[in-house]
């Protein structure tokens, strides 16, 4: 996170995950295809990839997971207030609700805590994990409680991941709570007008 | 030197005096209904332009079922051009079909940034792409960059250069180009700054630009 004294006009680095292995190239999409290797093709005689045939290969991919990226959050700025909107489509896989009662591993309830700890720094580049995180807690337990005291910097797409979450938990009849939220956390989600949504006090 | 238009926006086109609509381009190669050198439009001294046609927005659904789709510009540069100095391929600003085919194509990526934060962000996505392709190429990609439309009086533009300077030490092309008012007005005429206004400051950094490019001149980073 390159967020420092001489960079104070932004905010986080989305650049920041180059500094790490290569691995990380991944890390920076929303969607978590970790387990889903490309299929590039062998290699030919003249050592030019064999790749892209029309039904798979490395552009559909690619496309498709920026598209998804560009679809599913979509931050609008009005004259004085952010309005998030969730952009809703039948695929919708962030939807925690659908996650919690589909394609999820039914784990026993002791091997997932019940609260989820919250890290320092928040963006969209960590919001695929924080997602599995919390989709698996909702999944095995009835209440569940997020410790924001850690957090320094969250930006959009982790709240709404934040608000989606307890919107989905409500018609679920579960509770998730947010305890001792950090001021920069109360700062952000007050920001944005989501202090009633995450119900937590300013 | 021969300049591909690969956005089907047409910019660089228009940019360089091109307006029809309706002139067949690198789609037409792509598709194998021509060859490259057929496409070629002198459109200046020693710069010769191949438009982007009007199917390559639809490029992706024109390609018959069997062909691979990743290397139709790969496969239309070989029957032409192994006698330029340099192919520039201006790309389209999304992901997709497009810029893989120049991916695939190309063997160095210049990428201009303008200066303020959502740049950073695109650039984020871009360098994933680009880190994908190197793994499944297994290629190692020359990558330069440019500052565009920097802005000296605003402190976001430093920030996000310092930003840049952090990630790409020793990548950025040493000349920013500052942003100005004749920049936006000269594509309109179909002229390049060195035509439209020879002797301004938008002049003198492309030149600059262009003399870094050849010479490798860069910026020191801040690591």
């Amino acid at each position: 996170m390159a967020t420092s004294k001489e960079n104070d006009l932004i905010g986080y680095d989305p650049l920041a995950w180059m500094e790490g292995s290569a691995d990380n190239s991944k890390d920076h999409l929303l969607i978590d295809d970790s387990d889903t290797e490309l299929d590039f093709g062998e290699p030919d005689q003249n050592n030019e990839p064999q790749f892209l045939d029309t039904e798979t290969g490395i552009i559909d991919e690619l496309s498709d997971n920026l598209a998804v990226i560009t679809e599913e959050y979509s931050v609008e700025t009005t004259d004085d207030e952010f309005l998030i909107t969730k952009i809703q489509n039948e695929d919708d896989n962030i939807s925690i609700e659908g996650l919690a009662n589909n394609g999820i591993e039914q784990l026993p309830e002791e091997a997932v805590n019940s609260q989820v700890d919250l890290d320092a720094t928040l963006t969209i580049q960590h919001v695929v994990k924080l997602h599995e995180k919390l989709k698996k807690c909702l999944a095995v337990h009835d209440q569940i409680e997020i410790n924001a005291s850690d957090v320094a910097s969250i930006d959009t797409s982790t709240l709404q991941l934040l608000a989606s979450l307890k919107k989905d938990a409500v018609k679920l009849n579960k509770q998730v709570s947010i305890i001792y939220p950090s001021p920069r956390f109360i700062e952000s989600a007050q920001l944005l007008g989501l202090l009633d949504i995450l119900d937590i006090q300013a | 030197m021969t300049a591909i238009d690969l956005d089907p926006q047409s910019h660089l086109a228009i940019s360089l005096g091109i307006t029809a609509h309706n002139i067949g381009g690198i789609d037409e190669a792509m598709l194998k209904k021509k060859t490259i050198v057929q496409q070629l439009i002198a459109v200046r001294d020693n710069l010769q332009l191949i438009t982007s046609g009007p199917k390559l927005k639809e490029i992706e659904h024109l390609v018959k079922n069997n062909t691979p789709r990743g290397v139709l510009l790969k496969d239309a540069l070989k029957l032409g051009l192994s006698d330029q100095d340099f192919v520039f391929i201006d790309c389209p600003p999304s992901s997709g079909l497009l810029v893989a085919n120049a991916l695939i194509a190309a063997d160095e990526i210049l990428i201009p940034m303008t200066s303020d934060f959502l740049a950073l962000q695109g650039l984020s996505h871009l360098m994933g792409t680009i880190k994908r392709f190197e793994q499944a190429l297994k290629k190692k990609y020359k990558t330069l960059l440019v500052m565009s439309r920097y802005s000296p009086n605003r402190r976001i533009s430093s920030q996000v250069l310092n930003v840049l300077l952090t990630h790409f030490p020793e990548q950025i092309l040493a000349t920013v180009i500052r942003e100005t008012a004749l920049l936006a007005e000269c594509p309109s005429f179909g002229k390049t700054i060195l035509e439209y206004s020879p002797k301004s400051r938008s002049a003198r950094d492309f030149r600059k630009l262009a003399d870094d490019f050849l010479e490798g001149k860069v910026m020191y980073g801040n690591k």
